[in-house]
């Protein structure tokens, strides 16, 4: 478990806004293990991080909640994504996808370079 | 984004309240993650015990997570801040006499600023009680580059050539004797041309204004009582109106400006109240009369 990658806040909460467009409705458990699962099991997930993340979000108004039953009829509170999230990821992803295409650059073969 | 912040901040105020049930809530939505988890470990084949033991390490501290919920829910800075104020609240009570020397210290601060304010807006900031304020200017002649009330012949030589204004009107003050059945009285009076109040753009309350010819020697029978004048000597009964008291005079009753107060009487007679009209700006006389330029000074 240790080899697995700590996550930090920013994108966390990005990871979680598009989890939850993905899937629509989702308990917090289902997010962790969804992001799990993306990630190809190198990311892990605790709620240490994962629900203080959720209820920001909530606060923010990018999230909002209701209680629902599971699939295994537990009860849980499930998570979807308002329409101010929806704008919110849109954003923040095309700010990601900027920053991501910056740093490849610098890690680019330097002939790549014009 | 600054919108959402501020709105981030409201809830986390509106969670200082019924926060047992929150926490309820809190405790209820992490046992039923920990479930989840212990039960997808079991279908993976490990051992009841093994299954919680895995799921509990990976998820890290229960408590710990509801302490980091709590705290980004609440706050402790929502928390801090009433904890300090309790703290204020009760040091100012400890201590009254520092307690009333604060307080007195703030209501003379408050107080001298609010009436120093209230004086300086009253004579530097109040537009005229005029309709276009910001249009009307006083013109004053110098003597010894001091200002000066100007002479009839300079008003009507800078009246005839002036091309910079739409009116340029002159008045002085004087004093008259009123009659009446009650009692005669002294009044502060202002004599002016006839084109005054055409100029201020205030319209009569009662009657009519003065007419260009009116300001001619010998027409001048025409009186304006300002409307306080009206309401204070007279109750505002149109009954005042009549020439009786004047008998060579038509009377109307001026402007009346906003905020000035009325005071009305059953009978027509004159109120033998006070006597002294008090003098106030932009209404500083209690008779008008239009006046040959040539006699104001």
């Amino acid at each position: 478990m240790s080899d697995k990658k700590e996550i930090w806040q920013g994108t966390l909460a990005l990871m979680v806004l598009k989890t939850l467009e993905a899937m629509g409705s989702l308990h917090g458990y289902g997010v962790a293990r969804r992001i799990e699962q993306t990630s190809g099991g190198l990311l892990s997930i605790n709620y240490g991080t994962l629900y203080p993340a959720l209820i920001k979000l909530e606060q923010e108004g990018y999230v909002s909640s209701e209680w629902g039953v599971s699939d295994n009829n537990r009860r849980a509170k499930y998570y979807k994504l308002t329409r101010a999230g929806r704008r919110q990821l849109k954003r923040e992803a095309r700010e990601w996808e900027e920053t991501a295409a910056i740093l490849a650059r610098f890690f680019a073969p330097a002939e790549e370079l014009s | 984004m600054n919108l959402r912040r501020f709105r981030a901040w409201g809830v986390r105020l509106s969670g200082m309240f019924n926060k047992e049930r929150r926490d309820r809530e809190l405790a209820e939505e992490l046992e039923s993650h920990l479930q989840m988890h212990v039960e997808d470990n079991l279908r993976s084949g490990m051992t009841a015990e093994e299954a919680r033991r895995r799921a509990l390490i990976e998820l890290g501290g229960l408590e710990a997570a509801k302490e980091e919920c709590r705290s980004r829910r609440g706050g402790p800075a929502v928390e801090n801040l009433l904890r300090s104020l309790r703290y204020a609240l009760r040091t100012l009570r400890r201590d009254p006499g520092f307690t009333s020397v604060a307080v007195l210290t703030l209501a003379l601060g408050v107080g001298a600023t609010t009436a120093i304010f209230s004086v300086v807006y009253a004579t530097l900031f109040e537009p005229l009680p005029y309709p276009k304020p910001d249009q009307l200017v006083m013109v004053w002649s110098k003597a010894d580059q001091r200002r000066n009330s100007v002479s009839a012949d300079d008003y009507l030589e800078w009246k005839h050539r002036s091309k910079s204004f739409q009116y340029l009107e002159a008045w002085s003050g004087g004093t008259f004797n009123v009659a009446t059945d009650e009692r005669r009285e002294q009044v502060q009076a202002a004599l002016m041309t006839p084109g005054f109040f055409r100029m201020t753009g205030t319209p009569m309350f009662l009657g009519r204004d003065f007419l260009p010819e009116e300001g001619e020697a010998g027409n001048d029978y025409v009186v304006v009582i300002t409307h306080r004048m009206w309401s204070r000597n007279f109750g505002c009964h149109p009954r005042s109106l009549r020439t009786r008291h004047w008998p060579r005079r038509r009377l109307s009753v001026g402007p009346r400006h906003a905020g000035e107060s009325v005071r009305r009487q059953r009978n027509g007679r004159a109120c033998s109240r006070g006597g002294r009209l008090r003098v106030a700006r932009g209404d500083p006389a209690g008779l008008l009369y239009p006046c040959p330029a040539r006699q104001l000074s």
